[in-house]
C-alpha cells in the first residue's frame, strides 16, 4: 500500500471535524423510533410473521427506516432501507428479498425530482430502469413499517376519494425480473381520527382506507404504523412493541 | 423514460403471501435463514478508555453459504453515521453493498455496489449528484464500508499456508465532506497472519484469529462467520471491541 493511500484510509477512520459529540448524541439523528409488528390472522391470531424496525429523523427533516421481516408464513425474508424527505416523499429504498431459500434479488430505487432510477441485480443479472415520476409518490418496500407513508400528500380540505401512485418492487420472479417494480394506481380515503389499541398500548390515530378494502391506522408527526388490516383476507398487522427516543 | 401507467392497485400483502407460498415449493429448503447472530461495539481511545463511537450489527446467514450483514456506526468526532448492508458469498466474496452516510449532522451520499464476476459496478446519489461507476475487480478482494463488522471480511483469500505479508485489494467507501461520498477508491493493503490467540472483550472470551494489516491495524476474527472481536489501530491510540454478541440458528415464528 503506497504512503497517499494509507493516509486516504486512516484519514477515513479520523474524525472530520475536531468538534467531538457527546456518547449517545448523534447529531445526524434528532428522534427515534424501535418497533416490533407482528403479522397475524384476524380470527385465529395466529402469528404469520414477526417485522422489526428502527426509525431515525434527521435534522433535515427526512426519514430513514432500517427493517427486517421475517414472514414464516409466505417464507420470505426481506431487508430494507427505506429514506423519505420530510414530507414524506421517497428518495431511496433499498431492499432485498429471499424467498422460499431462494435469493431473489437486491435492489435499490433513487427518486430525484420527477425521475426514479432503479437498480437491481439478482439470478436474473443486473437491471435498470428510469421512468418518470409524479409528485404524489409512494414506494412499497413490502415491510409494513413504511406503509402507512402512502398518504401522505392526501388533501384532506378536499376529501373523499382520491389516486395513489405507488411504485411497487415486485418479490415474485414469475411477474418479470424480481425486485424491479412498476408504478401502480389505487384509491384512498381519510376515514377520520380514532383511538385505537394494540399490544403496544392505546394510541390516538389517523385511518385511510386503500381501495377501500385496506385499513391503515397511523399515529404521531411520523407516522407510526398502529395497524393495518386486510379484513377480507383475515389478516392483520399490529404494533406490539414501541420505544421512542429523542 | 416511461411515463407512469395506470393500473389498478394490487394489494401488495395478498400477492406477498400468495407468491411466497409458490416460489417455496421451488426449494428444498424453505428457510431463508440458518444462523444469525447480532452484536455491539465500543469504539475506545486506547490510552484513556474515553469512548470515541458505537456500532450496532445483525448478521444473517443463508442457505447458500451467503451473509448478509446490515450494520450502523457512529464516530462521535466527525459526527459520522453511516447505515450499511453487505452481502457477501459463502467465501466472503462481495455480492452486494449498500451504504448510507450522514456526515456533521447532513446527509452525504447513498449507494448500491454490485459484484458480478470481475466487474463492479456503482450507483451512488451524492450531494454533487449521481455517481455511475463501472470497475474492473479481481477475484480477490474485499469492501471496507467502515462499520467495523463489515470491515471484517478482508481476509477471506489468505493463504494461510503460505503465511507472510500478502497482498490485499479493497474498496474503500469515503466519508468525505468535500466532495462525492461514498463512492471510494480502491487499492493494495498487506495483510499478515499473525497466529491464533485468545482475546478477552466485554462480550466474552474468544478464540480468534489475528491478523495485522499495514503493520498498522490488529484484526482479532472469530468463528466461521469471521466475526471482528476485537480492532487494534495502535498508531491512531484507537481500539474497537465487541460488546455484546447474541447468535442464534433458524428463527421461528413466537408462540400464537
Amino acid at each position: 500500500m503506497n504512503r497517499f493511500m494509507f493516509l486516504l484510509v486512516m484519514t477515513a477512520l479520523l474524525p472530520v471535524s475536531t468538534v467531538a459529540a457527546e456518547p449517545g448524541e448523534n447529531p445526524n439523528i434528532v428522534r427515534w423510533a424501535e418497533g416490533t409488528i407482528i403479522y397475524r390472522t384476524i380470527e385465529a391470531q395466529r402469528v404469520r410473521a414477526v417485522e422489526k424496525y428502527r426509525l431515525n429523523v434527521h435534522p433535515d427533516g427526512s426519514r430513514t427506516v432500517i427493517g427486517h421481516t421475517d414472514n414464516f408464513d409466505a417464507e420470505n425474508t426481506i431487508t430494507m432501507i427505506h429514506r423519505v424527505d420530510e414530507d414524506f416523499r421517497p428518495l431511496e429504498s433499498m431492499v432485498t428479498y429471499w424467498q422460499g431459500g431462494t435469493f431473489n434479488g437486491t435492489g435499490l430505487f433513487t427518486v430525484r425530482g420527477n425521475t426514479l432510477h432503479g437498480v437491481v441485480d439478482g439470478p436474473l443479472g443486473r437491471v435498470t430502469h428510469s421512468l418518470d415520476v409524479p409528485d404524489g409518490l409512494s414506494i412499497v418496500p413490502h415491510p409494513l413499517a413504511t406503509d402507512s407513508w402512502h398518504f401522505w400528500y392526501y388533501d384532506k380540505a378536499k376529501g373523499g376519494e382520491q389516486q395513489a401512485v405507488i411504485y411497487n418492487p415486485q418479490v415474485s420472479p414469475r411477474t418479470g425480473v424480481p425486485v424491479l417494480g412498476h408504478l401502480e394506481t389505487g384509491m384512498m380515503t381519510y376515514e377520520g381520527t380514532a383511538e385505537v389499541t394494540v399490544p403496544a398500548g392505546t394510541f390516538a390515530t389517523e385511518h385511510f382506507k386503500l381501495n377501500g378494502v385496506i385499513d391503515v391506522w397511523m399515529t404521531g408527526e411520523d407516522k407510526l404504523l398502529v395497524r393495518y388490516a386486510l379484513p377480507s383476507a383475515d389478516l392483520e398487522y399490529v404494533l406490539t412493541e414501541l420505544t421512542q427516543g429523542p | 423514460m416511461k411515463r407512469p401507467t395506470g393500473h389498478l392497485l394490487l394489494l401488495p400483502l395478498i400477492a406477498f403471501a400468495l407468491v411466497g407460498a409458490a416460489v417455496a415449493q421451488a426449494a428444498d429448503d424453505p428457510r431463508n435463514i440458518v444462523r444469525w447472530a447480532k452484536g455491539k461495539y465500543i469504539y475506545r481511545m486506547a490510552s484513556t478508555g474515553q469512548a470515541t463511537g458505537e456500532e450496532d450489527w445483525h448478521l444473517t446467514v443463508h442457505p447458500d453459504g451467503s451473509r448478509t450483514m446490515r450494520a450502523t456506526n457512529f464516530r462521535y468526532a466527525g459526527d459520522v453515521h453511516r447505515t450499511v448492508v453487505l452481502r457477501v458469498a459463502e467465501t466472503f466474496r462481495p455480492i452486494d453493498l449498500y451504504a448510507a452516510y450522514w456526515v456533521n449532522g447532513a446527509w452525504s451520499g447513498t449507494g448500491l455496489f454490485t459484484v458480478t464476476g470481475e466487474t463492479m459496478r456503482a450507483a451512488v446519489e451524492t450531494r454533487y449528484g449521481r455517481i455511475e461507476q463501472t470497475l474492473t475487480v479481481p477475484e480477490h478482494f474485499s469492501f471496507i464500508p467502515h462499520p467495523l463488522s463489515t470491515n471484517a471480511w478482508l481476509s477471506w483469500y489468505y493463504d494461510q499456508a503460505k503465511g507472510g505479508a500478502q497482498d490485499i485489494t479493497v474498496y474503500d467507501l469515503l466519508a468525505r465532506v468535500d466532495g462525492p461520498a461514498v463512492i471510494g477508491p480502491m487499492y493494495q493493503q498487506t495483510l499478515r497472519y499473525m497466529g491464533e490467540r485468545e482475546i478477552t472483550v466485554p462480550a466474552g472470551t474468544f478464540d480468534t484469529r489475528h491478523f495485522k494489516v499495514d503493520d498498522a491495524v490488529d484484526l482479532y476474527l472469530t468463528g466461521e462467520d469471521s466475526l471482528m472481536v476485537r480492532f487494534e489501530w495502535a498508531p491512531a491510540d484507537r481500539i474497537f471491541d465487541l460488546t455484546e454478541l447474541t447468535q442464534g440458528g433458524y428463527p421461528t415464528p413466537p408462540d400464537n
